[in-house]
Formats: structure tokens, sequence, C-alpha cells
């Protein structure tokens, strides 16, 4: 009888109420799926990116010149997008919990899964021309919104190593053009650390800059 | 009518209730009614009027009903319901801490063993679980009573506290360790 009651009241409430239409229930589920998709996509654009920004700043090369390069590598790298993509895979978690392939897992589970994703995808984005195009449109100021973004940090590199090509050669200067396009003269004091080099090797040059000029402590030939 | 609900499946329940029978969904309540209300007189003590809040689970699961995937268990979702309810309700009276992480959840666990033990069938035991329920921590409490009040297996209560299988065990023999704790005082 007392189930009854109880169960008489819950109507009640719930004819009031009402149902909500199925159609509500799909358009959040697609919500979710999409919300999902943003972050991860937007996640991967940014590991993609943050590769591309290390290769043209010469980053990947820095740990070949020892300590001092090791370094200059953990100090330039980009922090602030590390700690974004960092809290967009945490939303992309709290997005993808209500799902039962997700919380069935542990978190360190997911997170190791979708941080070598994001990490290998980016880095095979990068590889691409993608981020190569949406740069030179940049430079050119031919990229509205992303410009600004793409010339910040293709301009962030270590500030004592250069990448780049050998023009010339001329006793103790190396004619040198980096891979932004910039021209320096390399000049090499006797105590310089150096293979033999030819116009057209590709190298790293560490040393101060000055304007135009690198005074040279140490240059690296590049295979 | 209730007669023709009787042989009817929770889930056989619910396609009639998606497809207008209101009346239907009454059978469900009854079905469930004194089930809920064990779970939230376990699960929050005192805390507020049971009734009301059982009520509210009833009629979120009838609002939301044509979210329910028939392929999958009925109770493990209106438990589901039920659980969010009772973890509103303890949020809102703000008498025990809640965290908003769970740091049982971040690393796997071995898989412990999801069968019956001969914790729960002592009855000095089920005095002394009955009398320290409410000096465990709510996320402790809740795997108790839903293991072995509620009788449901790890891999059902995993489904309705959304965390994996592995970390019930883990709740549940802490659980215990505490209780024992409580006990041994």
């Amino acid at each position: 009888m007392e189930n009854k009651i109880f169960s008489k009241k819950v109507l009640e409430k719930a004819k009031e109420l009402g149902m909500k239409p199925k159609s509500h229930f799909i358009i959040k589920t697609v919500l979710f799926a999409l919300g999902m998709v943003f972050f991860l996509l937007f996640t991967l654009f940014l590991m993609s990116f943050m590769s591309f920004a290390l290769r043209i700043n010469a980053f990947w090369n820095l740990p070949k010149f020892g300590l001092p390069g090791l370094g200059m590598f953990f100090i330039g790298l980009p922090w602030i997008l590390i700690f974004v993509s960092l809290t967009l895979i945490m939303l992309l978690y709290f997005f993808s919990k209500r799902f039962s392939f997700v919380y069935k897992k542990s978190v360190i589970y997911f997170l190791v899964v979708i941080i070598a994703v994001v990490l290998l995808s980016g880095f095979a984005v990068s590889k691409t021309g993608f981020h190569r195009e949406l740069f030179d449109r940049a430079q050119k100021g031919h990229l509205p919104v992303m410009g600004t973004f793409y010339r910040n940090y293709s301009q962030r590199g270590p500030k004592e190593v250069s990448q780049g090509t050998v023009l010339d050669i001329e006793r103790n200067i190396i004619f040198f053009k980096d891979i932004k396009g910039n021209e320096y003269q390399v000049i090499i004091a006797s105590s310089t650390k150096r293979s033999i080099l030819r116009p057209g090797d590709m190298i790293l040059v560490y040393g101060k800059k000055d304007n135009e000029t690198i005074w040279a402590k140490k240059i690296l030939k590049m295979k | 009518m209730h007669n023709t609900f009787d042989n009817l499946t929770d889930e056989d329940l619910v396609l009639r209730v998606k497809s207008g029978g209101i009346e239907a969904f009454g059978f469900l309540v009854e079905r469930y009614e004194d089930k809920m209300k064990r779970y939230a007189r376990k699960f929050l003590f005192g805390y507020t009027d049971i009734e009301d809040t059982v009520q509210k689970v009833f009629i979120k699961a009838y609002v939301n009903i044509q979210s329910f995937d028939t392929s999958r268990k009925f109770s493990s979702w209106l438990y589901r319901i039920a659980h969010n309810e009772f973890i509103n309700a303890i949020k809102k009276k703000k008498r025990e801490p809640l965290s908003l992480f769970n740091p049982d959840v971040i690393f796997p666990h071995p898989i412990s063993r999801d069968r019956p033990d001969d914790f729960f069938e002592q009855k000095e035991t089920k005095e002394m679980v009955k009398k320290s329920l409410s000096k465990l921590k709510p996320k402790m409490r809740e795997v108790i009573v839903l293991y072995y009040y509620e009788d449901l297996s790890y891999k059902e209560i995993a489904d309705i506290l959304h965390i994996p299988v592995s970390t019930i065990g883990v709740r549940i023999n802490r659980a215990k360790k505490i209780l024992k704790q409580i006990y041994g005082k």
C-alpha cells in the first residue's frame, strides 16, 4: 500500500515534468563528441607546431653542445604551449570520462595513450609542409590572426645557436645563411672547435651574435 | 494492469515507458523503491529526507528515460542516477568533504576477487558494519553499501560509480580495514 502511495506521487510529478525527447540526448552526445574532437585536434595542432618551432629554431640539436646545450634546451622549451597542451589533455579526459571505454581504465592509462598518440601524430604533422606553409605566409604578412603567433614562436630560438647552410668560406670567415633566411658572417677563432667544412654544408654554430656577425665557439657539421 | 507487467523485464518495461506507457514506469518505481530507499538510508546517514531524495531519483529517471539504452541493464542505470543524486545531497549539506579527484583511479590496480567472502556473514561483523558505516568516508561507505547490502558485482558497481573495476576491490579492502580498526577500538 505504502509502495503504491509513493509510486503515485512519483507518477504525478513525472507527468507534470514529462520526458526529455530523444533528440535532446542525441544533440548532447554529438556536442560531447565534437568537444572531444576539438580538444584532440587543438592539442595535435599545438604539439605539431611545437615540434616544427623547435626544429626551425635548432632546438633538437642543442644537446649536441653538451651541458650548456642541454641547459639552453630546457630553458628555451615553449613551456606555455606545453602547459596549454596538458590542460587541453585534461579537458579531453573530463569530456570523455562519461564514456565507458574511458572510465573503465585508470587515468594514467588514458594519459599515456593520449599523450603517445598526440606526440606521434604531432611529430608526423610537423614533418609535412603544413606549418612551413603557414609560417611562410606569416613571414610575408599574409596570415591573419595566427600570423603573430607563428612569427613570435619562430623567433624564439636559442640566442647563441644558429642552424643553416655554409654559403662560402674565406680564411677565418664563413658566410652563412640560417634556416630563417638571415645571412651572417661567422668568425672562426683559433680556439673554435670545428670540422672540415665546404660550401653547401649544413652546420650548427654556437657563439655570440653581434648584428650580422657570429663569434663562433663551436661549429658542428650536420649529416 | 500490474499483473501484465509482472513477467516483463526492466528493459521491456522501459520500452513501454518510452512509447508513452507511464503505468509501466509506476511498476518500475514499485519494483525499485525498497532498494533505492535502502541504498539511500545506508549511504546518506540522516542527511536529508530519504523519501524526497529517492523521489527525485525516480523523477530524474523518468525525465531522462529516452537516454537509456535498452540493451544495457536498467538497474545499473537507475543506481547511477541515485549515486549522482546522493552525492549532490552530500555536497549540499557540506557535512562530509568530497574530493573532486580520486587518487585511487589514477594508477591501475590488480583486479581483486569478486566473490562472496565471509566478512559479512558473521553476525557480529554485520552489527559492527551497521554501527560504523557512518564513520567511513562517503566513497568507502558507498562501495560497502553497494557490494554487501545491494549485492551488486564489482562490474556493476564500476558501471554505477564510473570508475575502473580494479578500484572497487581496492576501496572495499580499504573500507574493510578501516571498519576492523574502528571495531577494534
